[in-house]
């Protein structure tokens, strides 16, 4: 892992970074700023925050204390420069693509991806004028092969949900590169606790919070964030940062901001008109999700890794897909990017079908049968009849979300009363 | 202060800029501008309230006013020297712009972001 302070490793900056003591209360757990509006010092003070000329707040549909301070902490934590929370994981993809995308442009997207994302991408930008152009997710070469002039972005998700599918993120960054567009990827599933996507290359991440980084089932959040290191100056395909802002009376981004001229217009007109801003109270707790964020992730690995190699023994389990069983096709990626462990979601295929994958739900105990990743609790989901139900078929198997399939989260409870709890429901089958 | 000449003039690490900033006082800044949104305005402005004296020059609104700085219309018609010239012109004007800060006694040359002149950049570094 790339070290990220001089000073402090991970585990310190996930408790520390961006949440320093309060200056005015000495309120050691950081504030909660539930507040809309601030009170400007005189009117010169007002213009120059609306200029941009000084930082500050002004509004909380724009920045918020608390927001920020959970800005600060993941971009320290993904080693970026600067950060952008919203209101929900999609929120963030769409931010994402704001500034670099207009109508008739494309963005290539990985075929294996949380299947909201591939209906976001594939229907709904189409109302944008946006393109999404699915490629296999398992072939650098049909990224290549894909880039064309209106070529703005390529997405993909490290660690695809459902299947804990191992992307090549070095190989698709040299391919970003080459065509002259960022990398963003998709780190929900993996968090910076396993894998830092800039470290192989890639220009901006986006997470839904909502999963391991919040931890608890308990915040909806997203957020972007940005490198600092793409080109944007002087770049011809990227007018929202490189040329005079019609959005912003004419103010050059790239030029007044230099390395966080994403990060500003992210906040200045995409958060301000676009309006899908995290509260303060979500920001909260997924600030203080986070601190235990390393402890959760080590846990969620090993219980994940010992259900998985459970699963693989069982006469009523076809198979199993989980990146850190020497099985899986992804096991050689998952050691070069996620050596620390490839999370504890995935998926597993029962004897007997969809039928036998119903069953399944209704008898497990422990398990909550819920649409969601990355809580506490160990969770159970059918994909194809729920977070899936709206692709057609072959986008669901391509996802690796076919009728069989059941996808599991696995929390932090007691190893042995998860399996114990999965082995009852087998049983039943 | 590590020597120039050993510094990459694309990536400054944190501690020299800290340094030079610790040194600096007086400011002059060439290609200042009125306009709000040119980022020479943004500078100045955030210069000043970090207290930061900032002297604007600019031939074409000499004797005006930028952020109620009187603005001069070159560096040799400064009464005194500064610690700091502040470019916000094309890289082809850095080398003139660079003798001239020489002969008032600035210390330290800043050129504006995205904008490099390797013949300016190595002229200060003889002249220490």
């Amino acid at each position: 892992m790339k070290k990220l302070h001089p000073e402090y490793g991970f585990n310190t900056l996930a408790v520390h970074s961006g949440t320093a003591p309060d200056p005015t209360t000495g309120a050691r757990s950081f504030p909660i700023y539930q507040t809309t509006a601030y009170v400007f010092d005189d009117a010169d003070h007002a213009a120059s925050l609306f200029n941009l000329q000084e930082p500050g707040f002004i509004y909380s549909r724009l920045t918020n204390p608390t927001v920020a301070a959970l800005e600060e902490k993941l971009a320290t934590l993904e080693g970026g420069r600067g950060g952008t929370v919203t209101s929900s994981g999609h929120a963030a993809e769409t931010l994402a693509l704001f500034p670099l995308m207009a109508p008739g442009m494309e963005v290539i997207v990985a075929d294996k991806l949380y299947g909201g994302t591939i209906n976001l991408m594939g229907k709904s930008y189409q109302k944008f004028g946006w393109n999404a152009v699915f490629v296999d997710t398992d072939n650098p070469e049909a990224f290549r092969k894909a880039v064309t002039e209106k070529t703005r972005a390529i997405f993909i998700e490290n660690l695809a949900n459902p299947g804990g599918v191992v992307v090549d993120l070095e190989a698709i960054a040299k391919v970003a590169e080459e065509a002259g567009v960022p990398l963003i990827v998709d780190n929900t599933m993996a968090t910076p606790f396993l894998c830092q996507p800039f470290e192989w290359g890639a220009d901006l991440v986006v997470h839904s919070t909502t999963k391991f980084l919040s931890g608890q089932g308990n915040a909806v959040g997203g957020v972007v964030i940005d490198s600092g290191k793409f080109p944007w100056l002087g770049n011809s395909k990227f007018p929202s940062l490189s040329a005079p802002s019609p959005e912003y009376n004419g103010l050059t981004f790239a030029e007044t901001f230099g390395d966080l001229a994403y990060t500003m217009y992210s906040h200045a007109i995409s958060l301000r008109d676009l309006g899908c801003t995290q509260s303060p109270m979500n920001a909260w707790i997924t600030l203080n999700g986070i601190e235990t964020l390393p402890l959760r992730m080590e846990r969620h690995c090993s219980n994940g890794l010992a259900v998985a190699k459970f699963l693989e023994k069982q006469a009523n389990v076809e198979w199993v897909s989980f990146a850190g069983l020497e099985s899986s096709p992804y096991f050689e990626l998952g050691k070069k990017y996620l050596p620390e462990g490839t999370g504890s979601v995935f998926t597993f295929g029962v004897k007997g079908g969809y039928e036998s994958g119903l069953k399944m739900l209704e008898a497990v105990k422990l398990f909550s049968h819920v649409a969601n990743i990355g809580d506490t609790r160990s969770l159970i989901l059918h994909p194809a009849s729920t977070t899936h139900r709206q692709l057609t078929e072959e986008q669901r198997i391509a996802a690796g979300a076919g009728q069989e399939v059941i996808r599991l989260s696995i929390g932090i409870e007691c190893v042995e009363d998860i399996i114990s709890d999965l082995d009852q429901a087998l049983n039943c089958l | 202060m590590p020597d120039p000449a050993s510094v990459d003039h694309n990536s400054y690490p944190d501690s020299y800029i800290r340094e030079i900033l610790k040194n600096v006082r007086s400011i002059a800044m060439v290609g200042a501008s009125a306009t709000w949104n040119r980022p020479s305005n943004f500078v100045m402005k955030y210069l000043l309230k970090k207290g930061f004296k900032v002297i604007p020059v600019n031939p074409g609104a000499a004797g005006q006013k930028i952020c109620g700085e009187t603005v001069f219309p070159d560096l040799s018609s400064l009464s005194g020297t500064v610690d700091m010239v502040d470019i916000f012109r094309p890289a082809e004007d850095a080398p003139e712009l660079v003798e001239e800060a020489i002969k008032i006694g600035a210390k330290v040359f800043w050129m504006q972001l995205g904008i490099a002149n390797e013949e300016a950049a190595t002229e200060p570094r003889r002249a220490g």
